[in-house]
């Protein structure tokens, strides 16, 4: 089922790099398309206060908004200098919001209580891409063996994002993945104080400026 | 009032004193001197400790420390990392050995890995790109760790928070 994506105020450039992007992206495999006019699913836009025309919003249509890089924002944004792997990561991301039970993802899904996974190694760069979810994603597994729920509750993704990070592990033969009865997931002792370090960090995300799903 | 450590090491150079300073909200007391090692090329080294500073919106405070590079005072690497919430590993890639040089910190803190989260930073990779960052990944493979390696410019704030965000979750992942 094809996901139509509008650009509304963007130079050719811009749209011809969009269209690049969802082409050559194998993660996306080709389910959006960029449209010119009409219903769409997700609408990249500098600009929210003014009209939408000539695309037509559905109820469930997701505004990615373009910002540079340092500008505060919310929601779904596209930060310039543009990266790829971003655009694609809010794609997936919208994906799984909005279709949980998409094809791509839905062995995933029904497995996702039984099946543990643990990093073998730490990813190569060239599947970590600098991308700080996927750091963190690759973080998480690598303390111990872990569900796909797992995943999704510690690092707030999407089950899109993380399944398909998953799938990329697994085809590069970095992942240990065991089926069946509950594991025990902790490679290092739990540690006492979990509540009070959970405040901790929360005051110290707070002071370096990150925030958490 | 609560107190928090975290502890930066890594060899002679590698930037740690850098590092504390980039996010330290109190100026980073150093106990540096001239430096005798023409091996090296840097005008001072630390050759007891870099301490810094973050005080946290509910008074607690997260002290930085920074241990002293050479290894002739890994007596007190042991010393400073007791109780640490996290221990960030840099290396100083346009060293002769950097793949060496991560062993001996691998060994040396090989007691407090098995509980304390660790990451690794891996600095001027863009002038010395070998070893690369997926060389140092597959060699703590061989020594049996998956733990998060990156490289950093840890005169970016940016990259130093980004580290400190890697070992938050490893913590996150093991409750």
């Amino acid at each position: 089922m094809a996901r139509y994506l509008g650009c509304l105020g963007l130079i050719k450039p811009e749209v011809d790099l969009i269209h690049t992007i969802l082409r050559m992206s194998s993660r996306l495999d080709q389910r959006w398309v960029v449209v010119e006019s009409g219903e769409c699913d997700a609408l990249l836009v500098y600009n929210t206060d003014k009209s939408f025309a000539p695309y037509v919003l559905k109820p469930t249509t997701q505004l990615i908004i373009i910002r540079r890089r340092g500008e505060k924002h919310e929601g779904h944004v596209f930060l310039k200098p543009f990266r790829a792997d971003e655009l694609i990561d809010t794609l997936i991301d919208i994906d799984s919001s909005d279709q949980p039970a998409f094809e791509f993802n839905k062995d995933a899904s029904s497995q996702s209580s039984t099946i543990f996974y643990r990093l073998k190694r730490w990813p190569p760069s060239d599947i970590l891409n600098r991308h700080k979810n996927y750091m963190l994603l690759s973080v998480y597994l690598s303390r111990g063996a872990k569900t796909l729920q797992d995943l999704i509750t510690l690092s707030g993704q999407g089950e899109a994002m993380c399944s398909n990070f998953l799938e990329v592990l697994r085809d590069r033969n970095l992942l240990q993945i065991d089926g069946g009865k509950s594991q025990i997931t902790n490679a290092i002792p739990i540690s006492a104080g979990k509540d009070e370090k959970k405040g901790f960090f929360s005051s110290l995300r707070a002071k370096l400026g990150l925030s958490k799903k | 009032m609560k107190e928090y450590k975290l502890v930066f090491t890594g060899t002679t150079g590698a930037g740690k004193t850098t590092a504390i300073n980039a996010i330290s909200e109190v100026p980073a007391v150093k106990t540096d001197v001239v430096n005798t090692d023409e091996s090296l090329n840097k005008k001072f080294t630390t050759v007891g400790l870099d301490f810094g500073q973050l005080n946290l919106a509910n008074g607690d405070r997260v002290r930085l420390f920074g241990t002293p590079g050479q290894s002739r005072f890994d007596f007190m690497w042991k010393i400073l990392t007791k109780d640490a919430f996290g221990l960030i590993i840099l290396i100083d890639n346009s060293r002769p050995d950097p793949l060496e040089d991560l062993a001996v910190y691998l060994e040396g803190f090989a007691q407090e890995l098995s509980t304390t989260p660790c990451v690794i930073g891996v600095g001027r990779t863009e002038e010395h790109p070998a070893p690369s960052v997926d060389d140092f990944s597959v060699a703590l493979a061989e020594k049996g760790f998956s733990l998060p390696v990156i490289p950093v410019d840890v005169r970016q704030a940016q990259d130093v928070i980004l580290l400190i965000e890697l070992l938050m979750a490893q913590a996150e992942a093991d409750w």
